[in-house]
């Protein structure tokens, strides 16, 4: 069994696990509401009845955030797995590059965002690749002292597809286009791969990141 | 009277609490711990609608909905699950299921199929 597989394996079965938790949280929370709702059918709304009421709410959106989270980590599962030459959906990859290193950003203040809902782009290269790539431009923003909220979306552009990174809001957003700028090749891809950041002179702060293959040479800066 | 279900599953603390949701909503509804409990119940009761977790120790949802369906072909059933990619290409039992649900479930939702699901046997007719 390959280290991948293996990986692949284990983080399956917890995602697994992980859903069968938030599902007895949401289906228990559930209950408390919908006892509270009956209570206050019956007899009106009490103060304690309505707090209790929003906690079991909140708790509810939280077992939401985890289910997404737990999405994500499956993908990662599968994902680890995959071909390098893909096929990869690039818009999947970045929501699911945004939830599982939300946490990490959070702490170089970096703000993550990608659009729900947007059609898929595909791509011929491996998601593993392309979430790499994303790690190596967040660490990019974290070295300049990060503090800015970055966006991120699939596009196609000139016949090739790759992600628009947009730098917005926070008080490092001028050091941290500056450092993109100065970056045009990230380190560190499998050995026949390169990522590529190009500044998108038209609609700056914007950045487009593209991955293709280097026909069997490392890349470096 | 209201809709009756069968639902298994052998995570307890969930499918006890999501059937005593569905009592508060007027379902009868029948909760068992197995595969093999499923058939016999399914067999005994007739329920309206089976629900079946897919990944569950000794007979396992997938061969739960093959052997019901060969007895009762139009026996509305859905299966859930805890794993995001469910491997079904037309061919597999679980192309069988009339939807495939993933843990956790938003209530709401869960309770929409389930109409549906029941709606869509009525229609096609139960006649085993």
């Amino acid at each position: 069994m390959t280290e991948s597989r293996c990986m692949a394996r284990l983080l399956a079965s917890a995602v697994h696990e992980l859903r069968n938790i938030l599902a007895v949280v949401r289906e228990s929370t559930g209950l408390g509401i919908d006892l509270l709702d009956m209570e206050r059918k019956s007899t009106g709304a009490r103060p304690s009845g309505e707090r209790l009421h929003g906690v079991l709410e909140d708790s509810q959106k939280a077992v939401q955030q985890g289910a997404a989270l737990s999405d994500a980590m499956d993908y990662l599962a599968s994902a680890s797995e995959m071909e390098a030459k893909g096929p990869c959906d690039i818009t999947r990859v970045c929501h699911v590059f945004c939830l599982l290193y939300a946490r990490e950003a959070r702490s170089s203040k970096i703000t993550l965002q990608t659009d729900n809902g947007e059609d898929p782009v595909w791509a011929q290269f491996s998601p593993v690749i392309l979430l790499r790539a994303l790690l190596d431009v967040v660490d990019l923003c974290t070295s300049v002292g990060g503090q800015i909220s970055l966006r991120l979306s699939g596009e196609r552009r000139d016949r090739h597809e790759g992600v628009v990174i947009e730098v917005f809001d926070g008080t490092n957003r001028e050091l941290v286009v500056s450092a993109l700028a100065s970056c045009p090749r990230l380190e560190g891809l499998r050995i026949g791969w390169r990522a590529k950041l190009m500044p998108w002179t038209s609609r700056e702060p914007r950045f487009f990141l593209t991955i293709s293959e280097t026909g069997g040479q490392a890349e470096t800066n | 009277m209201g809709l009756r279900l069968l639902l298994a599953d052998d995570e307890r603390d969930f499918v006890d609490t999501l059937a005593e949701r569905l009592r508060l909503r007027d379902y009868e509804v029948q909760v068992v711990y197995d595969g093999a409990e499923a058939i016999r119940a399914a067999t005994s009761n007739k329920p309206d609608l089976v629900v079946l977790d897919l990944y569950m120790p000794g007979l396992a949802g997938d061969e739960a909905i093959k052997q019901l369906k060969m007895m009762y072909p139009a026996m509305p059933i859905i299966l859930l699950t805890g794993h995001q990619a469910v491997d079904d290409n037309g061919t597999s039992p679980v192309s069988q299921a009339f939807a495939c649900l993933t843990k956790p479930l938003a209530f709401k939702d869960f309770v929409a199929i389930v109409e549906a699901a029941v709606r869509e046997g009525t229609t096609t007719g139960r006649g085993e």
